[in-house]
């Protein structure tokens, strides 16, 4: 278990300093032999992948710690042997934990001294010492693990005093290292969740105030968007509008593969531009205009070429919907963006409102994210070229077909 | 829109990768219990709590016990709090990396020592609750709650006087069963969205005023048979169930006003949805 013969001595002192704090003299050794526990007040167990720690606080203040990590066992912070991960130690020693996690004060001090350490006799005998509050019994446990303790002549008072200042420096130098945090077995955050940033970043509703704020941004994407397509029609620009949706609805997969064509040449048509203007005498007046205008241009068309495509949503949804006399009084452009625009918008809608109920449902809220990015960047690539076939809406796109008019105006059955 | 158009090359790609990705890390779970025993100079015990995701549970614990919290979570995603100083404790889960994880709900089990007087505050966000304050010294009681689904039980009467109980439930479902055994004057409850009940049976040992906000969603009030009820209702668009219940202007009673030996009072401002009134019989409670 030891890597060298000066370790058991070594591992002996340690657990005389780890017991020193409850050594007050002969008398007390005298009790602890006669069986006597000292009381347990508080513990903490904690277990990880990579950790098992135990923490103790007797009735007088003092804390002891008992730990296996990094393959070896600790006690107070000083390495008492071996405890290789998955060894018999290891296990018994969380297995041990395990049951203190349900025990109460008494129960858990004869659930300690009771362990059985396999293969790790300092760390039980540091234990039980611990517990029994003495350090006699402790140095007489390190003996039986194979130690010499018992003929160490220590001052254990000035020794403990010594390690009780070691520790506190120590402690004090781990609080200067790290600002936010207190290596004590657990990661615990000095300041409250309040104090780090108020209640509406940190508080229980900051799911929803996100989520609340996100519908919002989308609500304003959605009314900008719809405040320029009420603008474009109101002012005339119904014709165009519809034309590029007609075009984007008869010949879908044609205007995809020509806005997906298009976005990939635009930037090299911009600057192939760019070069044969500038190689051109003539040309170097028109380079000043078609730097800027040109993205100006493809924006626009975009723009126009995802309106044109709300619409032709929102129409097509309102074929399904619609009876004959609903047709007349909804059937127009602007109703029909209306309800285009949030078929598009509503997937961000739906992953913030999943947003709310915070991080359970948050994959949920992805795959909505991701289709409706899908359904954005389709709807932006048939728009192009939609806009592109029908050259801005000036003519019907090639090859495009009517639109059938909506069988809305047949009679209702009556079903 | 121009921050989504320059999605398109990388979602696919994105949308690919991210489930395999989210499956293969390995979670670090950690098992964290602290338990303190109380001692004759515990007078007061604050529990501070502040739990953002997961399942909570939360009872009386043994005779002794001061506390015990049980803490099991992904350290990759949530910092535990667990804060003991004399009178008062403060405990929880912050979710600090969970942005883009796929995570898995942690769980927080305590348990209070009958013993000691409680001032009670709980907040947790997206949180399946379960709490049961039957049998503890409970003096003062806060609850609130985001997007959770909580069930408040008390299953025994109160062993001190709850000089105040406030309930604020954001979008929720929440359950509140034997609110008389809280043993209040007063309660003050604030809900947003949700579906809410909440049970007045148990010990009637005073008489209580609750003082009730909803904003959307249905209320069901469960009051028992033999205690006098009194309901004020203010609100737009509120369906108001009134069985069993006179009507005085905007004031509903029930016939035993006048002389039964509990009263409770209920003033409910609602904006939107209904409120039903169960009668329970106390037998059943």
């Amino acid at each position: 278990m030891f890597r060298s013969r000066s370790e058991p001595v070594l591992a002996a002192v340690m657990l005389a300093l780890a017991a020193g704090p409850f050594a007050t003299g002969r008398a007390a050794a005298q009790d602890a032999t006669a069986g006597n526990t000292g009381k347990i007040v508080s513990s903490q167990v904690s277990i990880s992948r990579n950790e098992a720690r135990l923490g103790l606080e007797f009735t007088d203040g003092r804390r002891s710690e008992f730990a296996i990590h990094d393959g070896r066992a600790w006690v107070d912070g000083n390495a008492v042997g071996d405890a290789a991960r998955g060894s018999d130690l290891d296990r018994s020693w969380r297995n041990l934990l395990n049951e203190a996690i349900e025990a109460d004060g008494p129960a858990l001090a004869a659930l300690l001294i009771d362990w059985e350490a396999p293969g790790g006799a300092a760390l039980d005998a540091a234990l039980e010492s611990a517990v029994r509050q003495s350090a006699g019994r402790a140095i007489d446990q390190a003996a039986d693990a194979g130690s010499t303790a018992t003929e160490i002549n220590v001052d254990i008072d000035s020794v403990r005093r010594m390690t009780v200042r070691l520790r506190e420096l120590q402690q004090r130098l781990n609080e200067l290292e790290s600002a936010d945090r207190i290596p004590l077995g657990i990661e615990i955050t000095r300041r409250s969740l309040a104090d780090r940033g108020g209640w509406i970043e940190h508080g229980p509703f900051r799911h929803v105030f996100r989520g609340i704020s996100g519908i919002l941004r989308w609500a304003l994407v959605y009314g900008v968007v719809f405040a320029i397509a009420f603008a474009t029609i109101y002012f005339g620009g119904r014709r165009y509008i519809e034309t590029v949706a007609d075009t984007a609805r008869s010949a879908t997969t044609r205007s995809l593969l020509i806005g997906l064509a298009a976005s990939f040449l635009i930037i090299p048509a911009w600057i192939l531009g760019m070069l044969a203007l500038a190689i051109s005498i003539v040309g170097i007046p028109a380079l000043i205009a078609w730097v800027p205008l040109f993205p100006v241009a493809v924006g626009l068309a975009v723009l126009l070429g995802y309106i044109a495509v709300a619409h032709a949503t929102g129409e097509a949804l309102a074929e399904r919907r619609f009876y004959a006399t609903d047709w007349f009084q909804r059937g127009n452009s602007y109703y029909f963006l209306m309800t285009g625009l949030g078929v598009l918008v509503a997937p961000f809608v739906i992953v913030n409102v999943f947003r709310m109920a915070g991080p359970w449902l948050g994959f949920i809220g992805g795959i909505f994210f991701v289709v409706g990015a899908i359904m954005t960047w389709a709807a932006l690539s048939i728009g192009l070229g939609a806009v592109l076939l029908t050259r801005g809406g000036t003519r019907p796109g090639p090859g495009a077909r009517p639109v059938p008019e909506p069988g809305i105006y047949a009679e209702p059955t009556g079903a | 829109m121009r921050r989504i158009a320059g999605l398109p090359a990388a979602l696919p790609l994105v949308a690919l990768l991210a489930v395999p990705a989210a499956r293969a890390h390995a979670q670090d779970w950690r098992k964290i219990t602290q338990m303190r025993q109380a001692t004759a100079s515990d007078e007061l015990l604050q529990v501070a709590l502040e739990y953002a995701a997961g399942n909570l549970e939360v009872s009386a614990g043994e005779a002794d016990l001061l506390y015990r919290a049980t803490l099991r979570y992904d350290a990759d995603a949530f910092e535990p709090q667990l804060d003991y100083s004399p009178g008062r404790l403060q405990l929880g889960l912050s979710d600090v990396r969970v942005r883009g994880r796929n995570i898995r709900a942690g769980e927080l089990d305590i348990r209070l020592g009958p013993r000691v007087p409680l001032d009670l505050q709980l907040e947790f966000g997206a949180a399946r609750a379960n709490l049961d304050l039957g049998g503890l010294r409970i003096r003062r009681l806060h609850i609130g709650t985001g997007a959770s689904e909580t069930v408040l039980r008390v299953s025994s009467p109160n062993r001190d006087v709850c000089k105040h109980v406030d309930m604020d439930v954001g979008a929720a479902k929440f359950q509140a069963f034997a609110l008389a055994n809280l043993n209040a004057e007063r309660l003050a409850f604030s809900g947003g969205v949700g579906d809410v009940t909440l049970d007045f049976t148990g010990d009637w040992t005073r008489n209580l005023t609750a003082e009730l906000r909803m904003g959307l969603g249905s209320l069901t009030l469960r009051v028992p048979r033999g205690v006098g009820v009194r309901i004020r209702k203010d609100g737009l668009l509120v369906g108001f169930d009134s069985e069993g219940l006179t009507k005085h202007g905007n004031v509903y009673e029930s016939e035993d006003w006048d002389r039964a030996e509990h009263l409770l009072t209920i003033n409910v401002e609602a904006a939107l949805g209904s409120i039903r009134v169960v009668w329970v019989d106390p037998e059943r409670n």
